[in-house]
């Protein structure tokens, strides 16, 4: 009597159990990633903003959409090799259009030391119309010696 | 040698004083007219660009908070919105003789506080009163003169108040005609804006990362003669 009612509670309580792993669903902890921050010339994060993501595979459909957090960072897994470009647009006039390269070991490949900061920028410009005005009158006064 | 390097001197700061904050991206409420008379209706447009009064883009709907009038009894109505071409448009009629507020906000859903706040004052049957020219909420350029009875040659003192509090900003100013400059307001001291031909004046303002914008208009009163 008593085996026959432990097989009972077994099937009672396993079998439908079972049947709701059935679906059951894995998840696994990622770490890395390919991402993004985006900040306002003030230096205040674009929070929230609408962004896209376009694999090197399909430049048209997004493979990836979404919005940045409220640091303005946003991070995505490239799946193939290539140019990935990511729009960044908070809907109020402001969009950042970016490239990440990412190699076959899908690693972002460093970008190579580009622009300059607005204050290096007017130093330069600065620098520049005083060298060439420098240039120019250096010439002349040459010129006026002979 | 010295004439040279005034030359060149000169030149840096004209290059220098071209890049000017002008073109950075504003916001703007502007009404087709903005002395009406009462039972006239009044088009409202949200606009958006580089170059005032120039429309370039309309505004993402899911970033446009709030849009609203601040009646004569003080009492807030919401306006509802249309899309117009580069722009959003609203209509509004005042029945009542007295000053209405209009403004629209500009915030990503899940921030609490909006980054733009544009504002538009709008005089119905002459009844100019300039205790109803703020909200007291958010960041806002406030007159502190009736602006209906401002004529060219005119000095409108403004300030700038955060959450209804008087703060020190620097106020940019781009008329509809002629060159931008930029007034600096202290907490207790107003800018004073020179008005030195009618049409409008973009006045914008930014303070611990929020931005506003007012739009005032000076008719030529001397062609109404």
């Amino acid at each position: 009597m008593r085996p026959l009612f432990v097989i009972y509670l077994i099937i009672f309580f396993f079998v439908p159990g079972g049947f709701c792993f059935g679906h059951g669903l894995q998840h696994t902890e990622i770490q890395g990633g390919v991402g993004l921050a985006v900040l306002y010339d003030d230096g205040t994060p674009m929070s929230y903003c609408e962004v896209k993501v376009y694999s090197p595979a399909d430049g048209e459909t997004e493979f990836q959409q979404g919005l940045t957090d409220k640091n303005g960072r946003f991070l995505f897994y490239a799946d193939v090799s290539g140019e990935w470009r990511i729009t960044v647009d908070d809907g109020m006039g402001h969009l950042v259009q970016h490239q990440i390269t990412v190699d076959p070991q899908l690693t972002v490949v460093p970008p190579a030391a580009t622009g300059y900061s607005r204050r290096q920028g007017t130093i330069i410009g600065l620098s520049l119309i005083f060298g060439i005005f420098g240039l120019i009158s250096m010439f002349t006064g040459l010129v006026k010696r002979k | 040698m010295i004439r040279v390097m005034f030359v060149c001197m000169i030149i840096a700061v004209i290059c220098l004083s071209s890049i000017n904050h002008v073109s950075a991206h504003e916001h703007w409420l502007d009404a087709d007219d903005y002395y009406v008379a009462v039972g006239d209706t009044v088009v409202l447009s949200l606009c958006s660009g580089h170059e005032f009064p120039t429309r370039a883009m309309v505004l993402k709907e899911r970033v446009i908070h709030i849009t609203e009038v601040l009646k004569p009894d003080g009492v807030s109505e919401k306006l509802s919105l249309t899309s117009g071409q580069k722009c959003w448009q609203a209509s509004f009629c005042g029945h009542k003789a007295g000053t209405y507020l209009f403004r629209f906000t500009l915030k990503q859903p899940q921030l609490k506080e909006p980054k733009y706040q544009a504002k538009a004052i709008i005089i119905v049957g002459g009844v100019d009163n300039p205790e109803r020219y703020q909200f007291g909420q958010w960041l806002e350029i406030v007159p502190e003169k009736k602006i209906s009875v401002l004529t060219t040659g005119d000095q409108l003192p403004l300030y700038v108040l955060f959450n209804g509090a008087r703060v020190a900003a620097r106020l940019t100013v781009i008329p509809e005609q002629g060159r931008s400059f930029y007034l600096t307001t202290t907490g207790t001291r107003c800018a004073s804006l020179p008005l030195k031909r009618a049409g409008r004046y973009l006045i914008t303002s930014r303070y611990q990362g929020q931005e506003c914008s007012l739009i005032v208009l000076f008719p030529d009163r001397g062609s109404e003669n």
